[in-house]
């Protein structure tokens, strides 16, 4: 075999790696604390909005529900979630 | 970090884009309207290849789990820099192997043994076709070359043989010229034929597929 093969072949199991499933919600929760950090209202409401909307999507529910976790689930504004961080 | 999209990677402006590129496009200029549902689609499309990449520069998994974070989250803060006419692939490799390498200078690095480890279990569990059962003692060998590479080298063995991309494709992501990628290529392949020469077994064909 070829080194060029070689190299292709040991690194083949590597191609086929897949992140955690709970990737997705890291990136949720870094978006939200970016966002609060950099902190307009307009922003904020719009990541805010994103987030509830996992609620109700179909393509993410689970990951919706854990993400409004740590901010509580009863209908904060997006301003008193940070505040209460 | 050069957030920018290298220049001219992929692109060809007189071809027609394709049904993917035309959604990629779509995609991004929802993400650039505040359509942060988007960020979601190409958080599916690519974070695969995100996470494949960082892991094999890094050799840690949890290292590319916040590779694969931060570079969508880049994506998110640097929606309005990115140009939804080229393709977004050549900037999330880019913005991945520096995160990567910032990665894996403030890491310890994960022992050698664990990482072979790991890799040896992920081939069990992604069986190719004609794949031997057992694991060979020269891609053992292969991985272990690798592995020992400088990041540097490492990103470019990694790009040409998992990724299957061009030696120019490659020079342009990385920004480096494409005799530089030559050279990083021809050590990893010199490393590995010294050790395989040690070990007495046979050293495969001299040819190399670009020269």
């Amino acid at each position: 075999m070829a080194l060029d093969d070689l190299f292709r072949e040991a690194l083949r199991p590597m191609a086929n790696a897949t992140p955690p499933k709970a990737s997705w919600q890291r990136v949720v929760h870094a978006v939200a604390r970016s966002a609060g950090e950099a902190g307009t209202p307009a922003r904020l409401e719009k990541v805010w909005a994103w987030i509830r909307s996992f609620q109700v999507a179909a393509r993410y529910p689970s990951d919706g529900l854990v993400c409004l976790q740590p901010y509580g689930l009863a209908g904060l504004s997006p301003w008193a979630m940070m505040l209460a961080r | 970090m050069n957030l920018m999209r290298p220049d001219a990677v992929y692109i060809d402006e007189d071809r027609t884009p394709t049904r993917d590129e035309a959604g990629e496009c779509e995609c991004i200029l929802r993400l650039q309207g505040g359509d942060l549902g988007a960020l979601g689609e190409l958080f599916e499309t690519y974070k695969a290849l995100v996470f494949r990449v960082a892991l094999a520069i890094t050799r840690d998994e949890r290292s590319a789990e916040d590779v694969l974070q931060e570079c969508f989250v880049r994506l998110y803060t640097y929606a309005a820099s990115v140009d939804p006419q080229r393709p977004l692939k050549p900037w999330l490799y880019r913005v991945t192997v520096n995160l990567s390498y910032d990665c894996a200078a403030k890491r310890p690095v994960q022992p050698l043994g664990d990482m072979l480890e790991w890799l040896t279990n992920l081939a069990g569990a992604f069986p190719a076709p004609d794949r031997k059962a057992e694991e060979n003692e020269t891609t053992r060998m292969v991985r272990e070359v690798v592995a020992e590479l400088p990041p540097t080298h490492r990103t470019v063995v990694v790009f040409y043989y998992m990724e299957g991309l061009a030696i120019g494709e490659i020079a342009q992501i990385l920004g480096v010229p494409a005799g530089t990628v030559k050279s990083r290529l021809h050590y990893a392949r010199e490393r590995l034929r010294e050790m395989l020469t040690r070990r007495q077994r046979p050293v495969p064909e001299m040819a190399y597929e670009f020269t």
